[in-house]
């Protein structure tokens, strides 16, 4: 199959080489602004199926230089919402250009450990058969294991919650937290992403798929990951704004305000990354919430 | 057919040929189409799937039977069927599911007459004067009546009379009332627009005068109680070919009646999805023509017929609601007349608003029919659908997501143009200031409150209305919503008051010293029509992404 991968995010590389593996004539295209426009007309031309890896924060910016049309199917890899709009951002394709056909790639693809070999798993969401089926069988190998799911809402939304947990975790280990607050942080991130979840019309059960937990459990315990890193760099108040983990969490804090869903943990992420606490009073507000009854 | 008929329309008439419709098939013509759309798709069938298919609709008449006697000769096609099925048969089978489909075509056919179009267009118009009239033959004498200050018809009017002419139109408008399809039909003639097709509830033809004209002006039959497979797959091969004939059509994608009075938020898909099976049925066969168009449509109507059975219905115990209502106001012709009368008597008490024309997947059409992209740019959408060689690739599932899309883009359009009245408005506000008293009620508490408790204060019933007022200025000012509603707070009200007691018995909105009382059930009612604009606490229906 013939398969173009649009940007120059992190996933890039790594993605190719996978797409390769499975036998697909693979093209990657720089989408940065000084690259030629003929690359994007070739681009769009060469592929049955577009991966685009533009980072989530950059995606928006870059979609009108795409001219994605009604023919093309688009896989998107980086993680939303996107911060302006609080749109996902395969519906950032879906609303702002022509293509309808879009999904969304998520799974504990690490950069690193496709670079050495490992074994690896994605999984790919899109409300069409069509293009499930496809962006599986271009990717699906010995070395890669592709599952496919409908519930693209809830892909999309465990895929950028497994970020902001890891960055959370990258926090809490760099403070010298021990494994009791990893277990705490990912079982109290995941009851958030449930709540949140509900309220946006995702399946829970992708939570605890490849997107979700899959991901942060992989993330955390890489000491290359962005988000952990991201995380680490939280305590020393370095936080990025245009790192994908802390862009994320803060359009998932939005996303849960607007839809009237109490996430504690998330929020505490956030007020970190935006300066208004730091590390150590961000735990120790979530230590001394109030004691709850059943836990959820 | 000579332009006579045209002349009273509020358009010319453009149209260069007569309408398709004018050459609508005979019964039997329908059938052998549907018959061979139906083999075609059986001959991928295994037996097992023949035998399921089969074994649903036995199972489904055989229930119907239980509370609905059937048709002479019914009972026994679905015992033959049965027989069929115990006998692992498989040519008894398919001769009984044609045997069915026949009789299922013949029951939802009707064939359009001309003549009798050319009639009801010669009478319809006099006829609503002289019903508004009666109850003043002074009106009649100084000419004042004019049925376009009562019905307002608007928006993209001319567009659609466009469209018919390079493809077939698919009209889909909100329902609220059995009323909505005469008035489409008035509506539709004013704008100088072709008569369109349109499905009714086998319900409305009980009455044989409405019968003898519905079956004549296109109405075709769908009957809501058959629930089995074979009798949706008719319906929906039948509209197809509707569409494929170029006959213009209408149906309501809700379905049914709003119950709760609210414009519809989730549609019907089955159906809806028939357009574009039909579009791409012409493309992959070459056909002139071959687009079909949806067309929104919103009724906004000051006074709803059935409003006071709609309502009680709605909020009757869940799983108690009925599907199929037939001893409402609608089943009583003088209840009909006596409300038609008083509605017409009411300047701009009722709207009925063509939205922009989409593709039948949700994307904007322009006047030459070409879709348009988010940036506003032409966009090819047989791309959608097509290969690279521009063959048709067929794939049902993605047509369902298309049709999703389809359907959240009439939703959307539904709420845009819906034209906020002061019957509406009133209404909101008395629900508001009924929940100021008594905050800690729910919805079912508030419709059973007592006499003396629907009392609040004038005031606070002024209040709403003012700060209501305001925030749907707002909305529409930002195109959310349309708005007829006078300046003055007070004058709003009293509008509302005059049309709410010009019809209804019982007193929506009842004037005191200092106080007004309020049914709880009508203003609900009439209050759901502004709900999906987050103005009570609801949620915003534009918000809902494509």
């Amino acid at each position: 199959m013939k398969v173009s991968v649009l940007g120059a995010g992190p996933l890039t590389a790594p993605l190719s080489q996978l797409l390769t593996l499975a036998g697909s004539e693979v093209r990657a295209f720089d989408l940065s602004p000084d690259a030629p426009a003929e690359d994007h007309a070739a681009a769009l031309h060469h592929a049955e199926l577009i991966f685009l890896t533009v980072p989530g924060p950059r995606l928006a910016a870059s979609l009108p230089s795409l001219r994605l049309g009604p023919e093309h199917r688009v896989i998107v890899c980086s993680r939303g919402p996107d911060e302006a709009t609080g749109l996902w951002l395969s519906e950032l394709v879906s609303l702002r250009t022509a293509c309808l056909r879009v999904g969304a790639l998520a799974g504990p693809l690490s950069p690193a450990e496709v670079q050495r070999g490992s074994p690896a798993a994605a999984i790919i969401a899109s409300p069409f058969q069509d293009v499930r089926a496809r962006a599986q069988a271009a990717l699906h190998s010995p070395r890669c294991r592709v599952y496919t799911s409908d519930d693209l809402r809830g892909v999309e939304l465990s895929a950028s919650a497994a970020r902001a947990l890891t960055a959370a975790i990258g926090m809490s280990d760099a403070m010298g937290m021990g494994a009791g607050v990893r277990g705490l942080l990912l079982s109290r991130g995941l009851a958030e992403l449930r709540r949140l979840g509900k309220a946006v019309g995702a399946n829970p059960d992708t939570f605890v798929g490849l997107a979700g937990v899959g991901e942060v459990v992989a993330a955390s315990a890489a000491a290359d990951d962005a988000a952990y890193l991201a995380g680490r760099a939280l305590l020393r108040g370095e936080a990025d704004p245009h790192e994908e983990a802390i862009a994320v969490t803060a359009a998932l804090v939005k996303l849960g305000a607007r839809n009237k869903v109490d996430l504690p943990l998330l929020e505490a992420v956030n007020e970190v990354a935006t300066g208004q606490r730091t590390a150590k009073e961000a735990l120790k507000g979530l230590m001394e919430r109030a004691a709850k009854l059943g836990g959820e | 057919m000579g332009f006579g008929l045209w002349r009273r329309a509020r358009y010319p008439r453009v149209m260069p040929s007569p309408p398709a419709i004018f050459n609508a098939p005979f019964a039997h013509e329908q059938a052998e189409k549907l018959l061979k759309r139906s083999r075609a798709r059986r001959a991928q069938l295994s037996d097992q799937a023949i035998s399921e298919l089969l074994s649903d609709t036995v199972y489904q008449e055989r229930r119907r039977y239980e509370s609905d006697r059937p048709e002479p000769g019914e009972a026994e096609r679905v015992e033959r069927a049965a027989t069929a099925i115990g006998h692992d048969d498989r040519p008894a089978m398919e001769r009984s599911l044609d045997e069915l489909i026949t009789a299922y075509t013949e029951e939802i056919h009707n064939r359009f007459s001309p003549r009798a179009y050319a009639a009801a267009t010669r009478v319809l118009p006099q006829a609503l004067t002289r019903l508004v009239t009666a109850t003043d033959p002074a009106r009649l004498l100084s000419g004042d009546f004019d049925p376009d200050r009562r019905i307002v018809v608007q928006g993209h009017i001319d567009m659609v009379r466009g469209l018919c002419e390079r493809g077939t139109v698919i009209l889909a408008p909100t329902h609220l009332s059995n009323l909505d399809s005469p008035l489409i039909g008035y509506c539709l003639f004013r704008a100088g627009l072709p008569p369109f097709a349109y499905g009714a509830g086998l319900n409305l033809f009980t009455n044989p005068v409405m019968a003898f004209w519905m079956s004549r002006l296109g109405a075709y039959t769908i009957d809501r109680r058959k629930n089995g497979l074979i009798y949706k797959e008719t319906l929906k091969d039948y509209s197809v070919e509707l569409f494929r004939g170029g006959f213009h059509s209408l149906f309501f994608p809700g379905g049914t009646r709003s119950r709760s009075g609210m414009v519809e938020k989730s549609l019907k898909k089955g159906l809806l999805g028939t357009g574009l099976q039909a579009w791409q049925e012409n493309l992959s066969e070459g056909r002139p023509n071959p687009d079909v168009f949806v067309v929104p449509m919103t009724l906004s109507t000051s006074l709803v017929l059935e409003a006071e059975t709609l309502i009680s219905d709605a909020l009757a115990a869940e799983g108690k609601s009925r599907y199929i209502i037939n001893d409402d106001e609608f089943s009583d012709a003088g209840t009909v007349f006596s409300f038609l009368r008083r509605v017409l008597n009411l300047d701009s008490a009722i709207y009925a608003t063509f939205s922009q024309p989409m593709d039948t997947l949700g994307n904007p059409v322009n006047a030459q029919g070409e879709s348009l992209g988010p940036d506003g740019g032409v966009i090819d959408r047989r791309r959608y659908v097509c290969d690279a060689q521009g063959q048709v690739e067929w794939d049902e599932q993605r047509d369902r997501v298309y049709t999703e899309r389809l359907a959240r883009a009439l939703v959307r359009a539904f709420h845009r143009d819906n034209v906020a009245l002061p019957t509406h408005l009133a209404a909101m506000a008395a629900w508001r200031a009924l929940k100021r008293r008594h905050p800690r009620l729910d919805t079912w508490r508030l419709v059973r409150l007592g006499r003396d408790e629907r009392l609040v204060p004038k005031a606070s019933l002024m209040e709403e209305i003012t700060a209501l007022r305001e925030q749907v200025g707002q909305l529409a000012v930002a195109g959310h919503i349309r708005a007829a509603l006078p300046e003055d707070a007070d004058e709003l009200l009293q509008g509302a008051i005059t049309r709410f007691d010009s019809y209804h018995t019982r007193r929506t909105i009842e004037p005191q010293e200092h106080e007004v009382r309020v049914d709880p059930e009508l203003a609900l009612y009439y209050r759901n029509r502004l709900v999906g604009y987050g103005l009570d606490g609801d949620a915003v229906v534009a918000e809902v992404s494509a």
